[in-house]
């Protein structure tokens, strides 16, 4: 193994937390943290927001920017991963309300079908799921029932994830899971969809 | 090509970009918990100041069936104070949702939480007596302000109504002089109600008097309370 090698295996061995301590004596970490958050987080975007690549693109520089520059404002008790969801969710909601996209549906699915192609997990979730009918569910439901059903089915997050990254109470989240659920099935008996 | 990830590391660095200093992020949240904690005091002292309102009324004029639903019984609530308590409230509980664990409670038990808390401030102030200084510092400072002491001038300024107050200024028989507030001087008829043998000593007593006005400034009274209390000087029958 070569030096580097070694140093990204020691880095890698690292949990997210430990980085983001490293990163305030030595910028130099904060890259190890986008390159592990980068697809995930392009892929949570793409999934909620229907946007544009180059509309994602912009989202994500903002986050890990703001990430960066809030760095200080991290809060120990939370998991590194729900902050920086959080500051997704903020960034994506705020540009969905400043700019919500034409052709919705259409763009969430042809993305959906870029993401098919390039993400392990979602291959894996193909095989699970029907994909092509589940994205024209959720490209119908409002975004708070399709974000909440992105993070716990897609990005599998546990419900006090989801309550650290939405900032609503943990009852709320099985609430608007619950609902967000019959959403999903009204739709697909709308659309005569089945599973 | 370049990832993401590297195009903004590279920007960081050419750009020189720092994290924000930690100090700023404890200054804002100081700040932010501070007025958290000063929306519940503004809350407390309401309470405190909704309770001395209701302690200092006179509840005696309430229970005349001439006087109940009338608007001066709506027009005695303090508004002010009650709306102050809830805006104050609402504040507190926006503050401490938008906290860093604040959202992890529900609204109704945070507002539950800090309406307690008030009570109990607002209780500790009345106990006290801070809130009867509170009023009558506002009383003093702002003129605009109405008092408790202001609503209660008002409620015994109705002579139409019945209802008089003032400060005695003399006493011969069965009548007393009486100055009211507006300070005009009114002939009070005692008639019908006993004499105590050391009425003279009311002499400069402020007094409520609730009786019936008979001319232009002639009162008939009949019952007479010592202004703070419901004991009365002259009545047919002490109500103490």
């Amino acid at each position: 193994m070569t030096k580097p090698q070694i140093i990204k295996a020691k880095i890698g061995a690292l949990t997210d937390e430990e980085i983001v301590a490293l990163t305030l004596k030595n910028k130099d970490f904060y890259l190890h943290i986008m390159k592990r958050y980068e697809t995930k987080l392009s892929r949570y975007i793409t999934r909620i927001a229907n946007l544009r690549p180059e509309d994602s693109e912009d989202i994500l520089q903002e986050v890990f920017l703001k990430a960066y520059l809030n760095l200080y404002d991290f809060d120990r008790k939370l998991k590194f991963s729900s902050w920086i969801y959080r500051i997704c969710h903020n960034e994506v909601i705020s540009f969905w309300r400043k700019k919500k996209p034409e052709n919705a549906d259409l763009q969430l699915f042809e993305n959906s079908l870029h993401i098919a192609i390039t993400s392990p997990i979602y291959q894996e979730l193909e095989i699970k799921l029907n994909k092509e009918k589940i994205d024209i569910i959720l490209a119908q439901m409002p975004i708070n029932f399709r974000e909440i059903m992105v993070l716990r089915y897609f990005e599998e997050r546990e419900y006090a994830e989801i309550s650290d990254i939405l900032k609503i109470p943990i009852n709320t989240v099985g609430t608007l899971i619950s609902r967000a659920k019959k959403v999903f099935k009204k739709l697909s008996v709308q659309n005569k969809i089945e599973f | 090509m370049k990832s993401l990830s590297d195009k903004i590391f590279t920007k960081i660095k050419s750009e020189k970009i720092q994290p924000r200093p930690a100090w700023q992020f404890r200054i804002k949240k100081l700040l932010f918990w501070l007025m958290a904690v000063l929306a519940t005091l503004v809350s407390g002292l309401s309470i405190g100041l909704v309770a001395h309102s209701a302690a200092s009324q006179d509840w005696t004029i309430y229970s005349d069936n001439r006087f109940l639903f009338s608007s001066e019984l709506i027009s005695d609530i303090p508004y002010f104070w009650l709306l102050a308590v809830i805006i104050a409230l609402v504040i507190a509980y926006l503050i401490i949702r938008q906290s860093n664990t604040g959202y992890r409670y529900s609204g109704i038990f945070i507002i539950v939480c800090c309406f307690l808390t008030s009570l109990i401030i607002g209780s500790t102030l009345f106990a006290t007596g801070a809130s009867r200084v509170v009023d009558t510092t506002l009383n003093n400072d702002f003129p605009a302000y109405n008092s408790v002491n202001d609503q209660l001038i008002k409620n015994w300024s109705q002579p139409n109504n019945g209802y008089l107050g003032g400060i005695i200024l003399s006493q011969a028989g069965q009548t007393i002089k009486l100055q009211d507030f507006k300070g005009k001087v009114w002939q009070i008829n005692l008639d019908n109600l006993k004499i105590p043998t050391n009425s003279k000593e009311f002499i400069g007593e402020k007094v409520r008097i609730v009786g019936r006005e008979t001319d232009q400034n002639d009162f008939k009274a009949q019952v007479i309370y010592v202004w703070n209390n419901c004991k009365a000087l002259f009545s047919a029958n002490a109500c103490d």
